[in-house]
């Protein structure tokens, strides 16, 4: 195991490794982690200052036991801009809109288009597909929903699929010369095709919504097809054991979440570390997901995620909701965070980690799961009697290539749009205006 | 009302003369005829309704994933059990009425794009490998762009619905002549085919008739389209040869041979398999399938339950298949039946019935057990939360989706269930649930349109088990519910399922639930033939029936030119 292996560097390469660098200098890869229904803030917080900031949070305390604290930003007094009730501010995480169905882009999309490749979700969503999607179960991209890839197996082909020559039925990625050009030439097609369409139904606006969307995809379909220019640091696919242990179980079982959550992690730490999937989002659950949570080697709560435990206002559900949410902060720091301390085979500085070339953004759609707050306020525990300063939880774990400073709590009062501009900015793919609404990046943020 | 809306209404008023005809325009119901003849539109109905929905504009429907596994299995047979299909889902439901092939909301964005396009060459690599690209395409051999063009020609029509033009073959023959050129002819091909199958006119379902070719306010649909509107909402398949027959002679603008047609396809194993997935969505009693349950008073899993969670699916699909086909019954029939379809797990796990073994037979339900569809196991235990019924979910589903009534919206701060201080005031969930619920006057406000109904199940445990009794004491499901405009006081799910049986109001529901699905739109439940729903109440119409009799709606020919 690499755990703590950061700690062991000469201080002359920590304090390297520290120094502020600017977006674009090294490669850098995004992970956003995506826990629903808020937190119970009692368990979040106190959050103290220094190197050991995170030692009093229960709910944080994985991220202090893997010696990241000083990989590590809480930042408090996020916002998400809407009207949304309850849950349906699911479609925001990614987009700032909690409609689902109004065709807007996500960060993910727009930053992974900005770096020339695709997007990635995985997902642990044991949900049973046969009373179809709702649309509090997913995140959303352009205006429709994401549904997770939900089996790790296909989820690593689709993470590495930029390795090695395409053959026929090895998918799209990693494709030279000819087949490039043959797929843009059947894309063209395809083009043409929608734009003899779009001439058809001048006037219906639903219809002419409707092509531009499909056009918009099939360009950036063409556009990244080939992966782009991002360097690639692996010649093959690595072992994934935890993944090839998924193979043949049924993903969609709550028995098997703690091996999904596994192999997804394995997976996405390798393509992190092989730098083949620069822009990866894993959503666990889903807001309503009404699943027991003592599924086998799970965090041990007899109850289901959704009603009671983040609904509770009642302390013993609540310290059982920070269980579980510490439960999948430690899954995250064991299986994939740990597996990042290591040098950056992508960087051409050996004392830089992959860890210090990424960002894993931790978020949620409401602030206290109880009070499904969408703003910065102060929330009531009814049980305990206390209030909380109530936010959208959100971490940063990673330098970002160097352009973040970390170690810290945060205090600001920004939407989670701005949070996206600071994203993007660290990923070399900035933006000032996200959605028709101008954003700008919050500079406490940065190194 | 605009002029174009005044159009589809004079339209509409005009094939209803021809739907009906032969009716019994007194509808009274005397004159000997049953199903659609007794039917007829009636125009105000159309326009207060349907008129301001999206059902009437003009429209390219997306396919849903199963529509476009069809097919691509229907067009190429030969690699219909190897190819593995297309992750492309539906529409995620976001409102009651919803069905996951609801057209306002199947969009291709990136996602689904790329899911397309990865489909579209897994078909191709399995289309042009050495064995079945001579199956499937004779001239092969040759390897020549006449014979890439034979293949646009025999099969992009299928692909299409339609007849392709000449531009169109050529755009197709070009695209294999610029691969193949540097390439080879399978090559060349495979690129071809992807084309055609990631094609928007393969995707999309067109059914903008002659918009932006003729003048007028009503457009009218092209045979080809009526053909696969009819195809796919009614078998979830591509237009047959002799569908596209019809509809190229006309004869599909006359709506008894819609209906007529329509029927023919219901009936068909693709039609039934259709209309099983509108229960599925309808319903939600397949949420079954996913549901733990924990043993009584334990925090550890029911294996029991476990063990039989699959068969009560399959026990509630049999008993709709036998209801709705085998039986041709009514909608008081799948309210009120009282058999249901057991095998021996089942049969032990209830604890009724002499079924054995595997296979699903017929069984006669004690009374107790409940009637009809409401008292399903598969519909209790997917409405119950893992350790207790749930007379909220119940009630809910009741209101929701069989008597249509409007919900109000759950405010942010919504409690768990507590525990209740003193268990000698709540020993049963109906107890805790007045205490917790109707108690408390942050909560009854909303809770007492539907935890009254949902009152009468709690003779049906989580796991869809009969119980006269809960912790030693009786249970009490007497109930309420709100129907018709009159408040109806019900003891148990039989009283339940009786009352709805004979409600207008649940007829109206029913049939807006079904025409929402036909027409593939939300909004369609606004569609409903007039009529129609008296008609599943006084004649007691057959379910088949009335879902057949939504395909001779204008709306299967006609549409609006709006600016939708």
């Amino acid at each position: 195991m690499a755990m703590g292996a950061g700690l062991t560097l000469p201080l002359a390469s920590r304090m390297a490794r520290l120094a502020a660098a600017a977006p674009g200098d090294r490669p850098v890869r995004l992970l956003t982690f995506f826990l629903p229904h808020g937190v119970p803030y009692e368990y979040v917080e106190p959050l103290g200052k220094g190197p050991d900031f995170l030692g009093l949070s229960s709910v944080f305390a994985p991220f202090a036991a893997a010696g990241i604290q000083e990989r590590t930003t809480v930042i408090r007094g996020l916002n998400i801009d809407s009207m949304a009730e309850t849950h349906e501010a699911l479609p925001a995480v990614l987009r700032g809109e909690s409609d689902p169905s109004v065709s807007v882009d996500s960060i993910d999309t727009t930053i992974a288009a900005g770096l020339g490749t695709k997007p990635h979700v995985l997902g642990v969503v044991p949900w049973n597909g046969q009373h179809g999607f709702g649309n509090d179960s997913f995140l959303s991209h352009d205006g429709d929903w994401v549904v997770p890839t939900a089996a790790p197996t296909t989820a690593a082909d689709r993470l590495f699929e930029n390795l090695g020559s395409p053959a026929p039925g090895d998918g799209d990625g990693g494709m030279v010369g000819d087949e490039a050009a043959f797929r843009n030439a059947a894309m063209e097609l395809t083009e043409r095709q929608l734009e003899g369409l779009q001439s058809r139904v001048q006037g219906l606006s639903t219809e002419e919504d409707k092509l531009n969307k499909h056009l918009d995809a099939v360009r950036e379909l063409k556009a990244t097809g080939d992966g782009g220019g991002i360097p690639i640091s692996c010649d093959a696919r690595p072992d994934l054991p935890l993944v090839d242990a998924t193979a043949g179980l049924d993903e969609l079982d709550i028995n098997n979440l703690t091996a999904m959550l596994h192999g997804h992690l394995e997976a996405a730490a390798a393509a992190m570390i092989c730098n083949t999937a620069p822009v990866i989002t894993i959503q666990n659950l889903w807001t309503n997901a009404q699943v027991l949570m003592n599924y086998p080697g799970g965090p041990g709560v007899a109850l289901p995620y959704h009603d009671p435990i983040s609904h509770s206002q009642n302390s013993a559900q609540r310290e059982e909701f920070g269980r579980v949410q510490r439960w999948f902060y430690q899954q995250l720091a064991e299986h994939l965070i740990d597996r990042l301390l290591i040098p950056d085979p992508a960087d051409t500085d050996p004392a830089n980690t992959v860890l210090d070339n990424s960002i894993i953004h931790i978020c949620s759609e409401v602030g206290d799961g109880f009070e499904h707050n969408k703003e910065t306020r102060q929330v009531w525990v009814t049980d305990i009697g206390m209030g909380h300063q109530g936010y959208l939880p959100s971490l940063l774990i990673g330098g970002g290539g160097g352009v973040l400073q970390t170690g810290r709590v945060v205090d600001v009062t920004r939407f989670n749009t701005d949070m996206f501009a600071t994203l993007a900015h660290v990923m070399a793919t900035p933006i000032d205006e996200f959605n028709g609404r101008a954003v700008s990046v919050i500079e406490e943020l940065l190194a | 009302m605009n002029a174009s809306r005044l159009h589809l209404s004079v339209l509409v008023v005009a094939l209803a003369a021809v739907a009906c005809r032969g009716s019994d325009e007194e509808g009274d119901g005397d004159d000997g005829l049953t199903g659609i003849d007794t039917l007829g539109f009636d125009e105000d109905a159309v326009e207060e309704q349907c008129l301001e929905t999206s059902v009437v504009t003009p429209t390219l429907r997306r396919m849903t994933g199963n529509e476009y596994e069809a097919t691509i299995r229907s067009v190429f047979p030969a690699i219909a059990s190897d190819w593995a299909g297309t992750e492309m889902g539906g529409a995620p439901l976001a409102s009651v009425t919803q069905f996951t092939n609801d057209g306002s909301s199947l969009v291709v964005a990136t996602q689904v794009g790329r899911q397309i396009f990865e489909s579209a060459r897994d078909a191709a690599d399995l289309l042009t490998a050495p064995g079945t690209l001579e199956s499937v395409l004779p001239c092969a051999g040759a390897g020549d762009s006449a014979c890439a063009q034979t293949f646009v020609e025999t099969y992009g029509p299928q692909l299409h619905r339609r007849d392709l033009t000449e531009s169109e073959v050529g755009d197709y023959v070009a695209l294999y002549d610029q691969v193949a050129s540097s390439s080879d002819f399978p090559t060349g091909l495979r690129w071809m085919i992807i084309a055609m199958l990631q094609s928007p006119h393969t995707v999309y379902r067109s059914e903008l008739g002659d918009y932006g070719t003729a003048q007028g306010d009503e457009v009218v649909l092209e045979p080809h389209e009526v053909a696969s509107a009819l195809a796919y909402a009614f078998s979830g398949q591509p237009p047959s040869d002799e569908l596209l027959g019809l509809a190229e002679s006309g004869a599909l603008y006359e709506p008894e041979a819609r209906v007529e047609q329509a029927r023919l396809m219901l009936n068909s194993p693709e039609g039934r398999q259709l209309v099983q997935q509108f229960f599925v969505e309808w319903t939600g009693y397949g949420r079954v399938l996913g549901a733990d349950r924990l043993q009584d008073g334990s925090s550890e899993l029911d294996e029991s339950f476990a063990a039989v969670r699959d068969d009560m699916a399959e026990e509630t699909a049999q008993f709709l298949d036998r209801v709705v086909f085998e039986d041709g019954g009514s909608l008081r029939d799948l309210m009120l039946s009282e058999t249901t379809m057991l095998n021996g797990a089942l049969a032990s796990y209830y604890g009724y019935g002499s079924a054995g073994g595997d296979a699903f037979e017929p069984v006669s339900k004690p009374e107790q057990w409940g009637r009809g569809l409401l008292a399903q196991g598969a519909f209790l235990a997917a409405r119950a939360r893992p350790d207790t019924s749930s007379p909220t979910q119940r009630g809910l589903a009741v209101l929701d989706h069989i008597t249509c009534t409007p919900r109000p919206s759950a405010p942010d701060q919504v409690p768990p269930l507590g525990e209740v201080e003193d268990p000698g005031d709540a020993s049963t969930t109906r107890a805790r649930w007045e205490t917790l619920h109707l108690g408390n006057e942050q909560c009854s406000g909303c809770h007492l349109a539907f935890d009254p109904t949902g009152f009468a199940f709690e003779n049906f445990d989580a796991k869809g088990r009969y119980r006269s009794e809960e912790n030693g004491f009786e249970v009490d499901a007497k109930g309420s519910i709100r129907l018709d405009g009159e408040t109806v006081m019900i003891d148990g799910v039989n009283e339940l399922s009786g009352e709805l049986a004979e409600s207008p109001q649940v007829a109206e529901c029913v049939s807006g639930m079904l025409a929402a699905y036909a027409y593939g739109n939300r909004e369609g439940n606004a569609c409903v033939p007039a009529g129609l729903a008296d008609g599943m109440m006084d004649d007691d119409l057959a379910l088949i029936d009335v879902m057949a009799t939504l395909a001779g709606s204008p709306l299967f020919v006609t549409r609006l030119r709006t600016s939708g």
